[in-house]
């Protein structure tokens, strides 16, 4: 049974000149659930809150075409469709209202008018289904992140809507949380037959529990099918939005193309026997070269913030000039308290950190800028000026330097030439990104900090993100990334260094940490399990491109 | 004592607090300011001891300005005390005795008003506050949470974008003072600019959430107990003076041109004044002296 219908609709949100949704025509039956897929901006988010009654109702804009909701027209409502449709936001921290984790998952209901007795039932109901009963006496603002969206969730769940939609649920919070979040999100669909409506970036997640695939470009739907179908036609057509798994089978000859490892280890054991995957001289080592010279060495160095608990214990840490180091751990671990402390932001208690040979011990943070870039989580704390030229140029006086050619390569090498008069703020998060890190690059190129800077970011931007990190490693730039992404860290990083509570457990090139770790491991290093020194796309593709060289023809890997 | 403030109602609270800040706006006696300054001071210091260190350090912000700053323009008064002449802009100064008495009951009410509000923060979290509003005046209520909202998160983003700025090459611990407010622009901008798109965000949450669909209901039941007539009562009574003093003008005082009272009917004054600290303690007197006694505890 239908519960939406768009026909040809066209949105344009307040002064703008291109539609955000172009000629939409779309029907999503009862209980389906259904993936959105696309880059940032391809209009993702305006559908989802065109299908909440938010567009055009709270932004405004200029509309065409129909759209119905069962039997509302939506295009005339013109307000909120709660309670029939529960929206999650992507930030949890914008979405909370309340300061108890009860009166936010009671608020919804209060608002449409649900009695104190039923609400009572709602709210034991969705605490327990959504797994947050410890939560429920806690305050907001001692939860983390993870924790957020779900109570984000649970509230949602309370007003009982019958259609749910997600934007980006898991852009903003870690690993462990972003996968409890969405087994939840499939629990419900498995269970209760709500319709689900998610636009995410990490489809590797998600795929396999969706009837349907959706995806968007410019404000158009590209693609509207199957999720197999999906990643066939995303092979076919160079779409980029497709998770490792089924872009590493998609040259093969195969009818069903895996969707999860687990699918995909399947399918390699029937083409191939693990003796000969083993074995096989196809396999490259990858190791690290031994690298002349130290640009970074820290010596027990010991942290805490006001005397309270220690964030870092005794780490030890040597990085070659020119290596390109992920930092991994869990939320907490000191992660980004150890890229403060190398750029002078805080004050080691104990230890030392020496940079470029010389300890960064009474240096400024304004001396230790010109050698160390750092680019903090969120790109919005460094815009504020009227264009991209003008934010680079803010950084440059600052230090008494004046615009180069130097700077200019820079802006190119960017990308960022060509959008050089527009104001950041208005800018894709990808260029937001870029412009941020041309306002502190654009002093200092020896060493780049980087924390979290895949965060939110599609398959596209991060690519882009690691060509160019590969490209200023190239140059002999010192990189080291705080992230949780290890599919990103598998792809461009040499080493991975693995933190918890505060000390370093693991220190290593990628290959030996990532390859047989139970969780900071790529989705092709869970693939090839046991399988020496595969963790990138390229190496496994590369890998099974040579054994379709060999002389015994095996059925599926003849297309590599 | 913080648990059993927070258990008042909130409509009992808010009429306690709006009798008592009718009561210092409309009184102008420094003695009678002073009384209610120490008997705030002694209610907050219950509720909650970090909370009153903290009002403490805002009383000497905002009390300083006013005392230095009130005798030197305000010139009235004929008991000089202090006599500077030819100052640059200023000209001549003379500070007066009344002046200077003028500026302490002027400090005394301000800071009354800032700490009946701070009790009022303690005993009432913000969202009880949104849950009266929005059956009341549910946009006003929004309004009110996005601001409230607001506040905090622009204190967390401070540190952030601070060290962001740092690494820019900004010099926000320059010794210029100049220098410091012309760097601290970029950080107010970035500042606004966040919190007005995070405002806008939670806005549209509330929105989805069907804020304004229909007539809320009310999970959270507040009884009307005794103890909140009681403290009605004492915020009444605060009113009843005031309402008495007019015709009778017994808490008037007089500043100039010379210091004095101007009704003779000075043993109603001391009245009050005896009367006075009762009504401000007495929503923590409930909870601490009377709380002993099994009956009353009961009851209240």
């Amino acid at each position: 049974m239908q519960i939406y219908k768009a026909e040809n609709l066209t949105y344009f949100y307040p002064d703008t000149d291109y539609p955000a949704l172009d000629g939409i025509n779309l029907e999503i039956s009862r209980g389906e659930m259904i993936v959105l897929a696309g880059h940032s901006g391809c209009g993702k988010s305006t559908l989802l809150k065109l299908l909440a009654g938010l567009v055009p109702a709270f932004y405004g804009g200029k509309i065409a075409g129909n759209a119905f909701f069962s039997d509302t027209n939506i295009l005339k409502n013109l307000k909120s469709l709660a309670p029939q449709v529960g929206m999650l936001f992507q930030d949890p921290e914008k979405q909370l209202v309340t300061s108890t984790v009860e009166r936010e998952i009671v608020l919804p209901m209060e608002n449409i008018g649900i009695n104190p007795i039923e609400a009572r039932k709602r709210l034991t109901e969705v605490v327990c289904s959504v797994g947050i009963q410890e939560l429920a006496g806690r305050k907001i603002n001692t939860l983390s992140s993870g924790q957020k969206q779900k109570v984000a969730l649970a509230s949602i769940l309370g007003m009982n809507p019958d259609v749910i939609l997600l934007d980006e649920p898991t852009s903003q919070i870690d690993p462990i949380s972003s996968e409890e979040l969405l087994n939840t999100v499939r629990k419900i669909a498995e269970d209760t037959g709500k319709t689900i409506v998610m636009a995410e970036q990490k489809l590797e997640r998600c795929l396999h529990f969706a009837d349907r695939v959706i995806a968007m470009d410019n404000g158009r739907i590209v693609f509207d099918g199957d999720t197999r179908e999906y990643c066939k036609w995303a092979c076919q057509t160079g779409f980029e939005f497709i998770p490792v798994i089924p872009r590493l089978f998609s040259g093969m000859n195969i009818d069903e193309i895996p969707i999860t490892v687990k699918e995909g280890r399947k399918m390699l054991s029937k083409m191939l026997d693990r003796e000969e995957l083993l074995k096989t001289d196809a396999c490259v080592n990858f190791k690290i070269e031994a690298k002349p010279q130290l640009e970074i060495r820290i010596k027990n160095l010991n942290f805490s913030y006001d005397d309270s608990k220690t964030i870092l214990k005794e780490i030890n840490l040597e990085i070659q000039k020119g290596e390109f180091v992920a930092i991994l751990g869990q939320n907490g671990a000191g992660k980004t308290t150890l890229l403060k402390n190398i750029n002078g932001l805080l004050k080691p208690e104990r230890g030392i950190v020496e940079v470029g040979g010389a300890p960064i011990k009474g240096k400024s943070i304004y001396d230790l800028a010109q050698k160390i870039t750092y680019l903090g989580q969120n790109p919005d704390d460094y815009l504020f000026n009227n264009t991209v030229k003008d934010e680079v140029s803010f950084t440059l006086d600052n230090f008494g330097n004046e615009w180069d050619k130097k700077t200019q390569e820079l802006m190119v090498l960017l990308r960022l030439d060509k959008v050089e008069d527009k104001n950041p703020r208005d800018l894709s998060s990808g260029q937001k990104q870029r412009t941020a890190l041309a306002s502190v690059m654009c002093m200092a190129q020896d060493i780049i900090l980087l924390d979290e800077p895949t965060r939110g970011m599609d398959y596209t931007n991060k690519e882009s993100l690691g060509e160019m990190l590969l490209n200023f490693k190239n140059n002999g730039t010192t990189i080291i990334l705080v992230t949780h992404d290890v599919d990103f860290a598998a792809e461009y990083c040499d080493r991975v260094v693995l933190m918890f509570e505060g000390q370093i457990i693991g220190d290593g090139a990628k290959q030996d940490i990532l390859k047989n770790n139970l969780y900071y491991s790529s989705q092709v290093s869970k693939l090839f399990n046991g399988a020496e020194d595969f963790v990138t796309y390229k190496e496994a593709l590369t890998h099974l491109a040579s054994l379709s060289r060999k002389p015994r023809e095996r059925e599926g890997l003849e297309g590599l | 004592m913080k648990g059993f403030l927070e258990s008042f109602n909130t409509l009992a609270l808010i009429i306690y607090l709006i009798c008592m800040l009718i009561f210092i706006s409309v009184t102008n006696n420094p003695v009678v300011q002073a009384v209610f300054f120490v008997s705030i001071c002694l209610l907050i210091m219950l509720a909650d001891k970090k909370a009153f260190k903290n009002a403490l350090i805002l009383a000497v912000f905002i009390g300083i300005p006013i005392i230095l700053i009130n005798p030197i323009v305000n010139s009235r008064g004929i008991t000089v005390l202090f006599r500077m002449s030819e100052i640059p802009v200023l000209g001549d100064i003379k500070i007066t005795l009344e002046a200077l008495v003028f500026a302490l009951m002027l400090m005394f009410k301000l800071i009354n008003t800032v700490f009946l509000f701070v009790f009022f923060n303690l005993c009432v979290e913000p969202d009880r506050f949104f849950n009266l509003m929005a059956v009341v005046a549910p946009r006003s209520a929004m309004t009110a949470t996005l601001t409230a909202k607001m506040v905090p998160s622009m204190i967390e983003s401070t540190k952030r974008i601070a060290e962001v700025q740092m690494t820019r090459g900004v010099q926000l611990d320059s010794k210029s003072l100049l220098k410091r407010i012309s760097n601290g622009w970029p950080f107010i901008k970035i500042l606004l600019f966040s919190s007005l798109e995070g405002s806008l965000q939670t806005a549209e949450a509330l929105e989805s959430k069907g804020y304004g669909y229909r007539k809320r209901s009310s999970y959270y039941k507040e009884g009307f107990k005794l103890k909140d007539l009681l403290i009605v009562i004492s915020g009444a009574v605060a009113i009843l003076l005031i309402i008495l003093k007019s015709p009778r003008n017994f808490l008037d005082f007089k500043f100039f041109p010379r210091i004095g009272v101007v009704s003779n009917e000075g043993i109603c004054g001391y009245i009050v004044i005896l009367i006075l600290p009762i009504l401000v303690v007495l929503p923590a007197m409930l909870g601490w002296r009377f709380n002993k006694c099994r009956f009353i505890r009961r009851k209240i």
